[in-house]
């Protein structure tokens, strides 16, 4: 289709430029014979049989091709709007007109190429039938005019009776070529439109069968949208509500926490210092009032009333100092972070967080003393919260990997460990740590509660295993504990380490030996029996204590015998067993 | 560069060109400068009289001193060659404002536009501007149904006599309602062979053309359709007349009658004045004493004559057509210039108060007391024109063609006449088509 529209406008310029040399060469011929006529003093002769008075020589190309000039401009506009197209159009033929005028109708090719012109206007727009048929009358309406009125114009035969015969014809001849190909031109125009416009028909139909297909696929989403859409609501009710939930515990809870707190403290206060109780219960108001505050702020999903007033540090502390007032608890701050950097929902879960720690740990952990640290050692956001002054909280990590980094740094005395972290779990940082750092205690602080974590970080040297959901106090004293060398196991994991053990020791001994026989044992024999234990094979021993492969043979069977064993396996079992092999 | 920019450039351009266009197809160049008048340098009667553009001098200090118009002319350009020229100024678009006009060019010139009509400019004028004009003048600038030129100066056609063979003959001056009989019995009482040499050397009339016999018969060759109608009594009977008339008229032209051998010419009056016997004139008919009468009046006429016009007009594409119409009043309708025609030229001027006036008429009737007042104004206001159109001149020659065909071999003129029309119009549809 776009061959098509390009053939057409090729074709339209060639018209274009056949139509201007046209015009140009019928203007010359005129005014050339004109000036020739007046050179050679024939004017009188000429003027005898002439119709009507012409315009000078010079003047005629110059009217023609600056009409022509004018008509170009006019077609190469891409107008859009329809008025102005019907303007241009008018002074298009208007300027048609004038040129035919003024060469006495002698090329009526011109009509013709406005006519492709216009056409291809059209196609370019909407067609109807009512403009093609009106350009065609008017085409039709032209000639007519043209045949039958007489304009008193000098006609172009008159001009060319200047010109000598064989120039004559040559002359008349080659005008009529040229009109002729002006034509075949339009032919071949008319025949390349119907065809686009037949494409283009064409086009329209598969495209509306589409569109016919497509609607019905987009009535089917748009059914299965309903769908999704109530689903949608109902999950945004969900949402909705949870949000109001939390948002009431963050805020009621917090608010109320401090009330009680508070008013525990005046309860302790008020026989022996009523005017600091008045002090106080003053405080818990406005806690209250702030509670309110932030409960309505809450229900309207607003922000906290500080974080709007003020900025986040300025928030963080305050509210900070508001629980401090409340509590009577000591509460050290030290911000390391910048925090002026977040969007206001960071803002939001950041002053929640440390709202909500505050709470829980004065309320559940009855502390007395906390230190918070907001810190951004690698990119992420640390809070830390420190509820005893005895300890100090180096860093907090989130994966094993870290764990290691952190050690390495830090250099803790004690590292609270989880078991379930992403990179490397908690086991395998024990083991590791306790490899490189074996002065360091672990204590590990999990949820789970798996035998086989807890067998393992024991084996690999854990110094305590606790489960989440101790108070803090009951965390600082294991802490202390561990600090000063004990082991601390929480209750129900160390019943199950005993039983492990008592498993593990009631496995049936098969492997039984004569002590006497132990004793008689050499200092050869006893490593031999080492490396038996350890798995190695016969030649690997030989290698290992440069003896012979024979030796070794002999040696192990020497052993055997003495022990009373039967092979490698048993001896490497009783080995272990006994504890003659420390592995 | 956006779409709208580029429209927006397109249609100035458009308007541009169309300006030019439009510019070049009205205007000429340059657009003030003085009013350019075309003349020939010789006189128009076609007698050396040395005044060659001095009327048009007066007429030009007139206007300067009046009207504050600048005048120009290019001089120079003989009468012989003043068409050609025209014709090259018309084609080269330079026509100057004022045009003097010959009567073979007036039809042709009329017909393609080139003079600007003045009947707008005349309906402007007071109250009896047309009529202070012999109105026979005034129709000869008239063309089709428009004022196309206005008459300067104008000679009418009267028969000339030469008194000395009629006081000879005894006869007595023709009366001014003479007719075509008594025309013809003069011609015959003195046409003989006067030395006796078997030879006729005296002659009724010479220089008598078919033309002048239809102007006094008052034939109109052409009916209302523009076609040739030369099928009835009055050019039969005018055609017997010349019949008649041939056997007593003189084959060698004018100089029979310089010679006085001949008793009557046909004759512009302009010759007449240009013969009188002035002190600068050349005296032509000298040995002979001569006056002038009306022309003899056909059975269906009256004593006209034709009427010899030279015509003033102003070019259709003047770019200063009110300053041209002030300079053509000045020359036509001006009397001091007109009674200077009485000066220095040899015609007679359009205007009936110049020409009538008791000096003019006095200076005149000096030199012949057979010029009557009358006379002059009989034949001024009678005069003849012939029908205006483009290729009248054309039609006339074959009209001559004919009757000449008819006169040298007719047996039965009336169906010859018929005959001859017939074949006359059908060659004059043929080459001029509805004419």
């Amino acid at each position: 289709m776009n061959r098509d529209k390009k053939s057409l406008s090729l074709l339209l310029v060639v018209m274009r430029n056949l139509n201007f040399f046209i015009l140009f060469f019928l203007t010359f011929i005129m005014a050339n014979a004109q000036s020739g006529i007046l050179a050679e003093g024939s004017s009188r002769l000429f003027l005898t049989s002439a119709p009507g008075l012409p315009l000078a020589a010079w003047k005629l190309p110059v009217i023609v091709l600056s009409l022509f000039g004018a008509t170009l401009c006019l077609l190469i506009m891409k107008e859009q709007s329809k008025t102005a197209c019907l303007a241009c159009l008018v002074l298009e033929l208007f300027s048609v007109f004038w040129i035919s005028y003024q060469l006495n109708f002698v090329y009526s090719g011109l009509l013709l190429w406005l006519l492709a012109e216009s056409l291809y206007r059209f196609a370019r727009m909407n067609w109807k039938v009512s403009t093609i048929l009106a350009l065609g009358f008017l085409y039709l309406a032209f000639e007519f005019l043209v045949q039958s009125y007489d304009f008193g114009l000098i006609p172009f035969e008159h001009y060319l009776s200047y010109y000598q015969q064989p120039t004559r014809n040559l002359i008349l001849a080659s005008k009529n070529l040229f009109a002729s190909i002006n034509t075949v031109l339009f032919l071949g125009f008319i025949v390349l439109i119907l065809r686009y416009k037949y494409n283009e028909n064409d086009r329209i139909l598969y495209l509306n069968s589409e569109l016919s297909t497509r609607n019905e696929q987009l009535a089917e989403a748009f059914v299965q949208m309903e769908t999704y859409n109530k689903e949608l609501v109902s999950m945004t009710q969900t949402k909705e509500r949870n949000r109001l939930a939390r948002e009431i515990h963050d805020t009621l809870g917090h608010a109320l926490a401090g009330i009680i707190t508070g008013l525990e403290a005046c309860i302790a206060l008020i026989d022996i210092a009523p005017s600091a109780t008045k002090i106080q219960l003053k405080s818990i108001i406005e806690v209250a009032k702030q509670g309110v505050t932030d409960v309505r702020r809450s229900i309207h999903a607003l922000r906290p009333d500080s974080l709007e007033k003020y900025d986040l540090k300025s928030a963080l502390i305050s509210s900070i100092q508001e629980m401090q007032q409340a509590t009577n608890a000591e509460i050290s701050y030290s911000f390391e972070a910048d925090l002026s950097h977040f969007e206001k929902d960071e803002e939001d879960v950041i002053y929640r967080i440390i709202q909500e720690a505050m709470t829980n740990s004065i309320r559940h952990g009855k502390a007395s003393q906390i230190q918070i640290t907001i810190s951004q050692p690698c990119g992420n956001l640390q809070i830390i919260l420190n509820l005893s002054k005895k300890i100090h909280v180096l860093d907090a990590v989130s994966n094993g990997e870290q764990v290691l980094a952190s050690v390495e740094k830090n250099h803790p005395d004690i590292i609270l460990m989880d078991i379930r972290m992403p990179e490397m779990d908690g086991v395998v940082a024990t083991r590791i740590i306790k490899e490189r750092y074996p002065e360091i205690k672990i204590i590990i602080l999990t949820t789970f509660d798996d035998d086989e974590y807890v067998y393992e970080s024991i084996k690999y040297g854990a110094s305590g295993y606790l489960l989440k959901g101790m108070s803090t106090d009951e965390l600082v004293e294991a802490i202390e504990k561990v600090y000063n060398g004990t082991a601390m196991i929480n209750e129900d994991i160390a019943s199950k380490v005993v039983r492990l053990f008592n498993q593990m020791a009631n496995q049936n001994v098969i492997i039984s030996v004569d002590e006497v026989q132990v004793k008689e044992l050499k200092p050869g024999e006893k490593d031999v029996i080492a490396l038996v234990a350890q798995g190695l094979s016969n030649k690997e021993i030989s290698e290992k204590l440069f003896l012979s492969n024979g030796t070794i043979r002999n040696m192990v069977s020497t052993i055997l015998g003495k022990l009373n064993l039967r092979d490698s396996t048993q001896l490497a079992i009783w080995a272990i067993q006994s504890g003659l092999v420390k592995l | 560069m956006s779409q709208k920019l580029k429209n927006r450039l397109l249609a100035l351009a458009s308007i541009c060109f169309l300006c030019v266009a439009a510019f070049f197809y009205f205007t000429r160049l340059p657009l003030q400068k003085p009013l350019q008048v075309a003349l020939f340098s010789d006189s128009y009667w076609q007698v050396q009289n040395g005044n060659a553009y001095r009327l048009l001098d007066d007429a030009i200090a007139l206007a300067q001193k009046e009207q504050q118009i600048q005048v120009e002319y290019e001089s120079g350009v003989l009468r012989e060659d003043y068409s050609d020229w025209l014709a090259s100024k018309i084609l080269e678009e330079d026509v100057p404002d004022v045009l003097f006009i010959l009567p073979e060019d007036f039809n042709d010139f009329a017909s393609l536009g080139v003079f600007e009509p003045l009947d707008g400019f005349i309906s402007q004028e007071p109250e009896g501007f047309e009529s202070q004009f012999y109105s026979s003048a005034l129709n000869c600038g008239r063309y089709e149904s428009f004022q196309a030129a206005m008459p300067f100066e104008c000679a009418p056609k009267l028969m000339f006599v030469n008194r000395t063979i009629l006081e000879r003959e005894g006869l007595d001056m023709p009366k001014e309602d003479w007719s075509w009989q008594q025309f013809l019995d003069y011609c015959q009482a003195v046409t003989k062979d006067l030395d006796g040499d078997g030879q006729i050397d005296q002659y009724g009339v010479v220089g008598y053309e078919w033309i002048d016999a239809m102007e006094s018969n008052a034939v109109s060759l052409l009916n209302d359709q523009k076609e040739i109608s030369l099928n009835k009594p009055e050019v039969k009977e005018a055609l017997l007349f010349l019949e008649k008339l041939q056997s007593l008229e003189s084959t060698d032209q004018s100089k029979e009658f310089d010679l006085g051998h001949v008793l009557f010419e046909p004759m512009l009056f302009s010759a007449f004045r240009a013969y009188q016997p002035y002190p600068l004139s050349i005296k032509k008919y000298s040995n002979f004493d001569w006056g002038c009468v009306c022309m003899p009046k056909g059975p269906k006429g009256v004593n006209v004559s034709s009427l010899d016009c030279l015509l003033v007009a102003i070019s259709s594409r003047s770019m200063q057509k009110e300053k041209a119409w002030q300079f053509v009043k000045t020359l036509c309708a001006n009397a001091q210039i007109q009674s200077e025609i009485f000066d220095y030229s040899e015609g007679v001027s359009v205007l009936k108060s110049v020409t009538e006036s008791n000096e003019i008429l006095a200076d005149l009737m000096r030199s012949s007391q057979s010029l009557g007042q009358s006379v002059l104004s009989e034949a001024l206001e009678q005069a003849v024109i012939p029908p205006r159109f483009k290729d009248y001149a054309r039609v006339q020659e074959e009209i001559g063609l004919a009757f000449s065909q008819i006169l040298s071999q007719s047996t039965n003129i009336e169906k010859d006449l018929i005959i001859q029309n017939r074949l006359l119009n059908e060659r004059l549809e043929q080459e001029y088509g509805n004419y």
